[in-house]
């Protein structure tokens, strides 16, 4: 069975993919991404899935020694959509799934096993942006209109660091984390094409930024923007609530996220439709 | 019997006003104020309430600090902070609100009134992002659900009120599992999720964190 390295960046980070190729069934092909300087490797039987799975987390291609490999296996003798099996270090998930179903719960362990492996480094579910040399946080479970909040403020101009995830490092500074922004609303679409064409395009990754503004929103129909700041106590639980590896590394963990709701000021907010509250939001940071 | 901070598996994180333990135990982290904090900390089992309501008194000049420690004490019990957890109090506890007026009449602030704010830290899980709800990941919480079960009939199996729970919820994993099936989302959401609250209250009756 033969390895194949994959050379050169991908940089289509959309979740589509061609049809799998039926040759080659027996071969095996391999890549290596790196993020946040943790070094995964990714397999599969199918060389198609190979820029798809490189395109799960944002980072480059070179990098240290690989820490953990990930396999998705097509297995083409079954006659049922689901059968791609998932593996982590050559452990099989007892499972199998449909190719949709594989690569977003591949994503989520991709996320998970670098949240806990990344050194020094804390990561909370939260749309980043930059401004004016200080970043914001938008910490958030999935649907809470983080993101469609985060390309309002991008439209405005602020710099786009991430829709998904905060990382964050022992001095309180927000790191880039480039994924390809997902919307479900119209809103915002334009905004997230032309981010996603820098991206593709190869865009310099912003430098940290200190947090200055953690602000923790959620979308009311015909809400106007109500706010109130919160207290260190609740930033903190407002932080560990969306933190991917709190159990894992608790120490890590709170010495951070202290550091973040002692350092930033935090505004808990119910808000209407985002174009009319970006500039307000802008206005706090 | 004086009482004692359970301090294996806590990990202590001070903020500006208040300081946070992480409870590896649980998973559970609770943010004490100052009050509930210091009499956390001097409870080592050599000191009384009486003792532990002087360090009150002179570390924070809290003056009815014998009812403040008992209602402290409580609250530490209340989140399993405390090694003898199982012990009563030694005597019927104040009421908080007879405590808050006597520090307002002392010309204190009330914020030294014992306070324990607790939440349960999330499984990875529980915290990624990408909506993981039991519709998206059917199978993957079926089976879940199943090993769950049987791990919990063997542990629990006296327990009828939470296997009825149990039951209940399974019959209610499959129900949605089924509506899945039939194209129907809506109905397989609700029954998820009543599914769902079943499991994790059985789980809270048992004293185990969420799923």
């Amino acid at each position: 069975m033969g390895n194949e390295e994959i050379v050169g960046t991908v940089v289509d980070r959309e979740l589509s993919y061609t049809q799998p190729d039926s040759s080659h069934a027996d071969r095996e092909y391999f890549i290596a991404r790196s993020c946040c300087g943790v070094r995964i490797g990714l397999r599969s039987n199918v060389r198609a899935l190979l820029p798809v799975l490189a395109s799960l987390i944002p980072g480059c291609a070179s990098g240290p020694p690989v820490q953990v490999t990930f396999a998705i296996k097509d297995n083409r003798d079954l006659d049922t959509a689901s059968r791609y099996e998932i593996a982590l270090n050559g452990r099989v998930l007892p499972r199998r799934f449909g190719l949709d179903d594989a690569l977003h719960l591949l994503r989520c362990y991709l996320q998970e096993m670098i949240a806990m492996l990344a050194t020094d480094l804390v990561l909370v579910h939260a749309a980043v942006v930059g401004w004016r040399g200080r970043a914001l946080l938008l910490p958030g479970m999935s649907g809470t209109g983080k993101s469609t909040l985060a390309m309002a403020l991008v439209e405005l101009g602020a710099t786009y660091y991430s829709d998904e995830l905060a990382v964050i490092d022992e001095n309180a500074c927000v790191h880039p984390y480039l994924r390809v922004p997902r919307l479900r609303g119209l809103v915002g679409q334009e905004t997230a094409l032309r981010v996603r064409q820098l991206i593709s395009a190869g865009m310099p990754a912003p430098q940290p930024l200190p947090v200055s503004l953690v602000l923790l929103t959620h979308y009311l129909e015909e809400a106007s923007c109500e706010q109130r700041d919160m207290t260190c106590r609740e930033i903190l639980f407002g932080l560990i609530e969306n933190t991917v590896a709190i159990r894992n590394r608790p120490e890590l963990s709170l010495r951070v996220l202290k550091e973040v709701s002692t350092r930033a000021r935090g505004v808990l907010a119910r808000r209407g439709d985002v174009r009319f509250v970006a500039s307000a939001v802008l206005a706090m940071i | 019997m004086n009482a004692v901070a359970r301090t294996s598996d806590i990990y202590i994180q001070p903020l500006p006003t208040e300081v946070v333990l992480y409870d590896r135990s649980n998973h559970q982290a609770h943010c004490l104020n100052t009050t509930v904090f210091k009499v956390w900390e001097n409870a080592d089992g050599t000191r009384s309430v009486d003792q532990l309501a002087e360090i009150l008194n002179n570390d924070l000049d809290v003056p009815c600090g014998r009812d403040v420690v008992l209602l402290a004490l409580e609250d530490l019990r209340t989140a399993n902070l405390l090694q003898n957890a199982t012990a009563p109090p030694e005597a019927q506890l104040p009421s908080r609100r007879d405590i808050a007026r006597k520090l307002s009449v002392a010309g204190l602030s009330v914020s030294l009134l014992p306070f324990i704010g607790s939440m349960v830290a999330p499984t990875p899980a529980m915290a990624r992002s990408g909506n993981y709800t039991a519709t998206n990941y059917r199978q993957e919480y079926a089976q879940a659900m199943g090993d769950t079960s049987t791990d919990l009939k063997q542990l629990y199996q006296n327990k009828n009120g939470s296997l009825n729970d149990l039951e209940t919820a399974i019959a209610d994993g499959q129900g949605g599992i089924l509506a899945s099936a039939q194209g129907n989302q809506s109905a397989a959401q609700t029954d998820f999720e009543k599914a769902e609250t079943q499991f994790n209250d059985m789980l809270k009756a048992l004293g185990l964190p969420p799923l």
